[in-house]
């Protein structure tokens, strides 16, 4: 496999027919692709920007001198019979073909308080007993929760093998009567304990709501993926994304970047094809009877497909959805021995107090938090033998945090961000500069020297996600993480067209690497047939992981 | 940061490397291509479309070349955008493969 050339994906296209088109290479999408294409199907993906992987992808810097992780900076469930593994084994990918790296099984996630840290572990046992310890007078209460977990645990078994509802639906009671709660709402039954709620809710950087709207099911279902041990793809998340690619490729399948999809073509309700526009090949169209649209919702439903084949309702109903906040991201480059100074293989996350409500109130405001939430990840500790993360001897940083999404609010106006002008505005630059000193300083009560230790540094805006994937108000997790956005409530798979499926953070298995690439297989499957899902994700066989590697 | 362009494109000038690039980051001179180091996205899908191989990652670059990083960076405020291949400069064939062409720059 390494000795074939890579075959040419950015200007030349042989065939005009295809079984599916997939709009968008992000993760669903090309889980969507790779499935289908490991089926016999002939797939096409399509995609504007220059790389393949949606927000699983990297850039680089100063030539090929850093290597920086856009989006995946760590994967739940990653062991042999890990979701993960299934998903990418159902699209011809074998385990051993991408090697995850666990990072520190006994606190992958590191929550940062003022005078107070608490690793979260591997194991779903293992971090019920660390709490039990700490918090001894919360035991009814921490039972309680994770209770709650276990049993979205096996509820979500029920999906890909659903006999097995007449066992299971019996014992999810508590799921049941708080199915529809926000996180706040569950865990006031829970405790009254601030510390120990801050802990539970400390990974809620993953979805971006605050636990007062934030879905209790969709934070459990998030939790739980976690639990299962934090991993890291060797090679970083653009080999993940390049695999997937690739499988699509081997089984004679093609992918095309560069390429933006402009219209999708339906004809008496059914789709017909796709129209792109690339450079080299000009205005382009492209046939099939599936499209698989992996691309923004509100561009795919509003823009992409003519109004006149969506119901008023469908289209009302999309723009009414309330996009998840956005995010800005640091990348730095620093000559600070991480590992002398006693650094883990663990994510920071950085809290200016037990109350995550007041930032989020910012953002919802469209103001800049005073006190933001800092996530720390670090590549290069995650991947240490990965010579391509930055020069000898320098370690590869991302400091995150939820920001305003509003042109305003970073000093720009709506034409400069269209336009693409926005890039040379100063007062856009200054922001940019003073957000990273802001998270810059935050960092440091966890990295000391940080600042002193800078030899490069950049700065992404959700501008530039939408300038190079298209989200809407550049956010990275489709619709936000609410009960009223919660499962059945955000758009299935299967659309009143004929032929037209949906894929992505916005769908119903919903965003994240692992809810994408599940919403993929559930897209192949809507295109040929039930069985594929039962086939790659049949999660009743699946095992729990235990704190033991 | 950046790619460059070098001494191979000089009186060459092939533009075959405009087309691909996602960030418009290209300038154009007379007989000469540079790229705005503020707008390349350092994705390298230039480099294999110069017929010349006259493009770079600036972390390739030694002694001998260096200074074609300032070069760009100087001329690529100056010079306006190019964002359309077009046929190469008249006499490519005479000039490709001609070493140390850079005295012949028209800035």
């Amino acid at each position: 496999m390494s000795n074939l050339k890579t075959p040419d994906r950015i200007k030349t296209l042989d065939d005009d027919r295809f079984d599916v088109i997939v709009v968008g290479a992000g993760i669903g999408g090309l889980t969507a692709a790779a499935t289908l294409a490991h089926r016999g199907k002939k797939v096409l993906v399509l995609d504007m920007h220059y790389e393949m992987g949606g927000c699983a992808t990297v850039f680089h810097r100063k030539g090929k001198a850093y290597e920086f992780d856009v989006g995946l900076h760590y994967i739940g469930d990653c062991g042999p019979e890990g979701l993960i593994p299934r998903i990418l084994r159902g699209a011809g990918i074998d385990y051993n073909e991408i090697e995850f790296l666990e990072q520190d099984p006994e606190a992958f996630d590191t929550l940062c308080f003022p005078g107070y840290r608490f690793g979260i572990p591997r194991g779903f046992e293992r971090f019920k007993e660390k709490l039990l310890a700490e918090f001894p007078q919360e035991r009814k209460g921490i039972i309680r929760y994770f209770k709650y977990l276990d049993q979205v645990w096996k509820f979500m078994g029920i999906h890909s093998n659903p006999k097995s509802a007449l066992w299971i639906l019996p014992q999810c009671l508590l799921l049941a009567r708080y199915a529809n709660a926000t996180v706040k709402e569950f865990l006031d039954t829970c405790t009254q304990d601030k510390k120990l709620r801050a802990i539970l809710t400390g990974q809620l950087g993953v979805y971006h709501q605050p636990p007062s709207r934030a879905s209790m099911a969709g934070h459990a279902g998030v939790t739980n993926h976690f639990l299962q041990g934090s991993f890291y793809p060797s090679g970083g998340g653009q080999v993940f994304s390049d695999k997937l690619g690739e499988a699509v490729e081997r089984n004679g399948g093609k992918i095309l970047l560069r390429s933006k999809v402009t219209k999708i073509l339906v004809e008496n309700g059914a789709v017909k094809g796709v129209e792109f526009e690339n450079k080299k090949l000009g205005t382009k169209t492209v046939y099939a009877d599936n499209v698989i649209a992996n691309a923004d919702i509100k561009h795919t439903l509003l823009e992409l497909v003519d109004s006149k084949w969506l119901k008023p309702k469908t289209l009302k109903k999309t723009r009414d959805y309330e996009m998840s906040p956005a995010m800005g991201i640091v990348y730095l480059g620093i000559d600070l021995d991480m590992i002398k100074e006693g650094h883990k293989n663990t994510n920071y996350r950085i809290y200016p107090d037990y109350d995550y409500e007041i930032a989020y109130s910012a953002i919802f405001k469209e103001k800049f938090p005073e006190n933001p939430h800092v996530f720390i990840g670090n590549a290069t500790l995650k991947d240490p033998q990965n010579k391509n993360l930055a020069p000898e001897g320098i370690y590869n940083l991302q400091l995150m945090s939820v920001t305003p999404a509003s042109p305003e609010a970073w000093g720009l106006t709506e034409e400069e961000v269209k336009d693409g002008s926005y890039r040379k505005n100063p007062e856009y630059l200054k922001k940019k500069q003073w957000y990273a000193e802001q998270l810059i300083k935050t960092a440091e009560s966890v990295i000391p020297g940080l600042s002193k230790h800078i030899v490069y540094q950049d700065v992404s805006t959700p501008f530039s996600v939408t300038r190079f994937i298209g989200s809407s108000g550049g956010t990275s997790y489709g619709i936000a993480f609410t009960p009223e956005q919660f499962l059945h409530r955000r758009p299935s798979e299967k659309t009143e067209v004929k032929g037209l499926y949906l894929c992505g953070a916005s769908t119903r298995t919903g965003h994240g690497i692992f809810g994408a690439m599940t919403g993929g297989v559930e897209a192949a499957a809507a295109v040929a047939g039930r069985n594929v899902r039962y086939d790659v994700l049949d999660l009743g066989k699946r095992a729990v992981a235990s704190a033991e590697a | 940061m950046a790619y460059v362009v070098t001494d191979n494109c000089i009186n060459c000038k092939h533009t075959e490397c405009v087309d691909i690039c996602p960030a418009d980051a290209f300038r154009e001179g007379s007989n000469f291509l540079v790229i705005d180091p503020n707008e390349c996205v350092d994705c390298g899908l230039c480099v294999p479309e110069c017929p010349e191989e006259a493009i770079f990652a600036e972390s390739e670059l030694d002694d001998s070349d260096i200074h074609f990083v300032e070069l760009n960076a100087d001329l690529a405020v100056k010079w306006p955008e190019i964002l359309e291949s077009k046929e190469p400069l008249s006499d490519h064939q005479k000039w490709s493969g001609q070493p140390e062409k850079i005295e012949f720059l028209v800035s």
